[in-house]
């Protein structure tokens, strides 16, 4: 099997074949990294994110030198696209109104305790909306994603010991916001 | 992971039960629609490319004729000029782009 760069240098050189299998090798990551910065709301715009990433990538090929990896250069691309998304979604960032949050209690046993829980989610996810973007990314990629450690690394560009401490960092962040709202983590 | 303490390990388990949802995954045919989108962004680069290729050409001939009537040269040089010139560009040009079309079938 081809390695990257034997695929890009088929690709530039206008073979479709190679770009399509660039496209099914990255897909997922792609999809994954673009959705772990916009979050579970947004998980039609994070496809979104992935065609334009690829059609960017096909735009550009031609000026990839391969001075760095197909990958750091793809997942950059994916960052920054998904960031400008996010700047942009945000304006009308979708939120659990009171209203869905009765509704979920009245329709399910135990109504207390789910909107509660639907509460603490809701806090929760306001709290990682005010974290730096590689520090949500890596929250999600490793929480809700269940992406490994080593994925992660890659998907941002720096070393897994990095990842743990944004991980850390973020934990350590989160704890101190829910605490100051007097959210209990147990 | 590297040891964590006491909080840390309390937010650990707290954010794997709360963040827990389901995971979403791209359609089945989205390879397809990329390469649809690639190749429909590729038709109409095509095309722009080549009504200025063609828009270019029309006002350097233009422009050489103009120069060369002006310098007193007669119709028929110029046309032994200017003729060949455009005969070949179109030749050159119907024959790339046919290429170009044939290459990502055979690919």
């Amino acid at each position: 099997m081809d390695d990257d760069s034997q695929l890009v240098a088929r690709a530039q050189t206008g073979d479709q074949k190679a770009f399509a299998e660039l496209v099914r090798r990255y897909r997922d990551r792609v999809f994954r990294l673009a959705v772990s910065i916009l979050g579970k709301e947004f998980v039609p715009e994070a496809e979104d994110v992935a065609q334009e990433v690829f059609l960017k990538i096909h735009h550009s090929l031609q000026s990839f030198r391969g001075e760095a990896q197909f990958g750091s250069w793809i997942y950059r691309i994916t960052f920054n696209h998904a960031v400008n998304v996010k700047e942009r979604a945000r304006f009308r960032s979708p939120h659990v109104e009171e209203t869905a949050l009765r509704e979920v209690a009245s329709s399910s046993p135990g109504p207390e305790k789910q909107t509660e829980a639907a509460q603490r989610d809701r806090f929760l996810e306001e709290c990682i909306q005010t974290l730096p973007e590689l520090y949500q990314s890596a929250l999600r990629q490793y929480y809700w994603l269940g992406t490994g450690i080593g994925e992660i690394a890659e998907s941002l560009d720096v070393p897994e010991n990095t990842v743990k401490s944004y991980l850390h960092r973020a934990r350590k962040l989160l704890h101190g916001m829910l605490k100051e709202r007097g959210i209990s983590c147990d | 992971m590297t040891e964590m303490d006491p909080h840390d390990e309390e937010m650990d388990r707290f954010l794997l039960r709360s963040m827990k949802a389901p995971v979403p995954a791209l359609p089945s045919n989205f390879d397809k629609q990329v390469l649809r989108a690639v190749n429909r962004n590729s038709d109409m680069v095509e095309r722009y490319r080549r009504i200025l290729f063609i828009a270019y050409a029309v006002v350097s001939a233009v422009t050489s004729v103009v120069i060369m009537r002006s310098a007193g040269l007669d119709w028929w040089p110029i046309l032994g000029i200017v003729a060949p010139v455009t005969v070949i560009t179109a030749a050159l040009s119907t024959w790339k782009t046919k290429r170009a079309r044939v290459e990502p079938s055979e690919a």
